[in-house]
Formats: C-alpha cells, structure tokens, sequence
C-alpha cells in the first residue's frame, strides 16, 4: 500500500516536473508580425496570405482615419461646455458605432479568406478583444 | 465387572511412524525455493511495466499539457495584439502609437 501511494506521488511529480518545465522552456517562437502569426495559426496557404496582406494594406489607412477622427472626438467632449457637450458625446458615439463596424466588417472579411474552421476560430479567438464587442452575439462569416 | 473399553484404552500405547527423511525433505524444499520466498506484487515484471508506462504517460502527459497551453497563451496574446492593431477604438485610446503590425 506504501509503494503503491509511492508510485502514485512519483508518477504526479513526474507529470507536474515534465508540464511545468514545457511551460517554462517550450514557449513558442514570436511572429514577425500579425500576418505571420495568422498564416502558420490558421494554416494560410500562400494566396490566403497574400489575399489578407491586400485587406490589411487597403485598411489601414481606414483604420487611422477612424482612430483619428475618434480621438479628436474625444478631445472635442473633453473641452466641451456643458450645453456643447450632448452634441459632442452623440458625435463620439456615431463615430465609435461607425468604427466598430467597419472594423468587424474587416475581420469578417479576413476571416472569409481561411477555411471554414479557421475562420471560426479566427473570429472567436479576435471578436472578444475588439473594444467595441458587446458580447451580444458572435461576428458571421459573409 | 471389568469394562473392556477401558481396559483397552489403558493398554493403548501411541506408537507414531517416524520418517527419518522428513527433515531432510523440508530442507531441501527450503533450499530449492528463491530467497525471501514469492516475490511481492511490486517487484514482480509487470507491475515494474506498469510503473514505467505510468510515467511515461505522465510525461506525455505533462508535455503535452504545456505546449498545449503555451500555445493558447500565445494565441491569446497574439489575437489581442492584432485587435488592437485594427481597432481605432483601441488606437484612440492609446493616440500616438498608431501602429499596423
């Protein structure tokens, strides 16, 4: 009964020895970038991958207009009087509802280059980290 | 009157065939078996087979189980770096390092 109790701990320490020395040692390589990442996580063939460099090039300058419009916004509600100011936060508002669209509908569009299972697992593991996800429902594929 | 019965049992005398090679037989019995007798269960071959897969599973397992949570750690990590770089919402708020990875 001893040696058995023995084994059982000896087998447990094994197991928390080889797991925490993989978690420690077996960290995976960082990617260059996003499109890296995406490419080996979501198994992206190379048209795939050239497809969604061409979505993320044609957006990112969307994307900073959104960024930079929404930061004035704030800056505006900031330095608004208290009778500006109703004015100024419908504006931010539009301005978010407007950004947060367009952004989902890029990652939609992302998402529509992977296969089918990726490209759930794409938006599942993204969707959540996105500032303007409500949690209200998950994002379709197109 | 005399009981027969009891006149027998009083006559009765006990007499036990002796072997005289009984005590060489057990010797030998003792002398042919392995020392300390049977072995126990823990040191027969199988059990010592089963321990070994035992920790090699435990082993597979313990790998196993790290990568696998590395990995989603990583993900998790690099799916947040990128909604932060598609997101102006995000970007708004941290004006200035505006930046497409």
């Amino acid at each position: 009964m001893k040696r058995a109790l023995l084994l059982i701990l000896l087998v447990a320490a094994v197991g928390a020895a080889a797991f925490g020395l993989t978690r420690w040692l077996g960290r995976p390589a960082e990617p260059a970038d996003s499109l890296d990442w995406m490419a080996a996580e979501f198994s992206l063939g190379p048209e795939q991958r050239a497809a969604i460099a061409r979505l993320h090039a044609d957006y990112a300058p969307v994307c900073e207009r959104h960024c930079e419009e929404i930061y004035q916004a704030r800056v505006r509600l900031d330095g608004a009087s208290e009778a500006e100011k109703a004015v100024a936060r419908a504006e931010l508002v539009r301005l978010e509802a407007v950004c947060t669209e367009s952004t989902r509908a890029h990652l939609r569009a992302v998402a529509a280059h992977m296969e089918p299972a990726a490209a759930r697992r794409f938006l599942k593991l993204v969707e959540p980290k996105l500032a303007g996800h409500g949690h209200e429902a998950p994002l379709a594929l197109p | 009157m005399n009981d027969p019965l009891s006149d027998r049992l009083q006559a009765w005398t006990c007499r036990p065939d002796f072997d005289p090679a009984f005590a060489a037989g057990v010797n030998a019995r003792l002398a042919a078996s392995p020392a300390g007798g049977a072995a126990p269960l823990f040191f027969t071959p199988a059990f010592r087979l089963a321990a070994a897969v035992c920790v090699l599973v435990a082993v597979g397992a313990g790998v196993g189980g790290g990568l696998a949570l590395n990995q989603a750690r990583a993900n998790d990590r690099f799916a947040a770096d990128y909604a932060r770089s598609i997101d102006p919402l995000q970007m708004a708020s941290a004006h200035g390092a505006h930046v497409h990875r």
